[in-house]
C-alpha cells in the first residue's frame, strides 16, 4: 500500500520527486531524481527541521510550506513522524498533490519504511497495460528503496507452471489513462 | 507600501517589510515585529535548503498554519511579509499589492 501511495504523489503531473525522512534527518524513502545526490541535500534536510522547529517556538506551528524558487517548487510536509520534501515543476496542482500526500503521511510510520519488505518480483504485465511505466524518468535507479520497478527486461521470468497474475489496473488521472 | 493598509485587504492580519538586516521598514497590523523576524529567517533557511539542491533566487514562500498563513516575498533589497487568515484569498491580495507598489 504504501508503494502506492507513494506513487500517487509521484504520478501527479509536475511532481518530480520526493523524499521520505524522520525528525533525525534519516532519510527513510528517496525517490527524488538521481541528480540530486544524497550525500549533497543530507544538509538540506537538517535545515527542513530546523525550520519547523524554530518556526513552531517562535511564530506558529506551520506542518506545511512552499518554497518557490525560478521553475522549481519545493513542498515541505509534516506527518506524525514523518516529514516529506517533494521537489515539482512551478504550476503544480496543490489541491492534488496535498490530496495525495495527506493520504501518504496518514499511512506511513518511519518503521514501516526503514526495512520495507523485500517486494517479490512480480509478474507485470507488458508496457501496454501500463503505458505510464515508459514514460517515467529513467533515473529511478533499481538500486535504490526496492520499490517495484516499471515493466523492463529485468524482471524475471514466469514460471509456466505459475498462474497467470491478475491484470493490473490501468493507471489514470483524471478520467485519462496514461 | 507605505499607502496601503492591512485592514484594506480581506482577510490580511499584518503585513511588514524588512530590510536584509532583519530591521523593520515599515509594518502595519498585529505583531508585525515577530511576522518580520520569522519572514527574515525563513527567506533564509530557504535560501539554503534550495542551495542544497542546485535551486537559486527564491520568488515566494508560504508558511501554512492550522487557522493562518504567512507569506515570504523576496525583493530587492528588502523581504516583505504578509499574515494571512488561512481563507484569505492570498492570490488576489498579493497581486493587488505588489501592483499598488509599482
Amino acid at each position: 500500500m504504501i508503494e502506492r501511495l507513494v506513487n500517487n504523489v509521484l504520478d501527479v503531473p509536475g511532481v518530480e520527486g520526493l523524499c521520505l525522512f524522520d525528525r533525525e534527518c534519516n532519510i527513510l524513502l528517496n525517490q527524488l531524481p538521481d541528480y540530486f545526490i544524497e550525500e549533497l541535500f543530507d544538509d538540506a534536510l537538517q535545515r527542513v527541521i530546523s525550520l519547523y522547529e524554530t518556526v513552531d517556538d517562535n511564530f506558529i506551528p506551520c506542518d506545511d510550506y512552499l518554497i518557490k524558487y525560478p521553475g522549481k517548487w519545493i513542498m515541505l510536509r509534516r506527518g506524525k513522524d514523518v516529514f516529506t520534501l517533494i521537489i515539482t515543476d512551478e504550476g503544480v496542482n496543490q489541491v492534488t498533490l496535498k490530496m495525495t500526500t495527506n493520504l501518504l503521511l496518514k499511512n506511513v510510520r518511519p518503521d514501516t519504511l526503514v526495512n520495507p519488505a523485500p517486494t517479490p518480483a512480480p509478474a507485470e504485465p507488458t508496457t501496454t497495460q501500463n503505458p505510464r511505466a515508459t514514460t517515467r524518468p529513467p533515473y529511478r535507479s533499481q538500486t535504490r528503496a526496492p520499490m517495484p520497478q516499471p515493466a523492463g527486461n529485468t524482471r524475471a521470468p514466469m514460471s509456466a507452471n505459475k498462474p497467470a497474475p491478475p491484470k493490473k489496473k490501468p493507471r489514470t488521472f483524471r478520467g485519462q489513462s496514461y | 507600501m507605505a499607502n496601503q493598509n492591512s485592514s484594506s485587504f480581506p482577510g490580511l492580519i499584518s503585513l511588514v517589510e524588512c530590510d536584509e538586516g532583519g530591521v523593520i521598514i515599515q509594518s502595519e497590523g498585529d505583531d508585525a515585529e515577530t511576522l518580520g523576524n520569522v519572514t527574515v529567517y525563513f527567506h533564509q533557511m530557504a535560501a539554503l535548503i534550495g542551495d542544497s539542491f542546485g535551486l537559486e533566487g527564491m520568488e515566494e514562500g508560504r508558511m501554512f498554519g492550522k487557522n493562518m498563513t504567512a507569506v515570504c516575498l523576496p525583493r530587492d533589497h528588502s523581504t516583505l511579509g504578509a499574515l494571512f487568515e488561512s481563507k484569505a484569498k492570498i492570490d488576489n491580495v498579493l497581486s493587488t499589492l505588489m501592483s499598488g507598489n509599482g
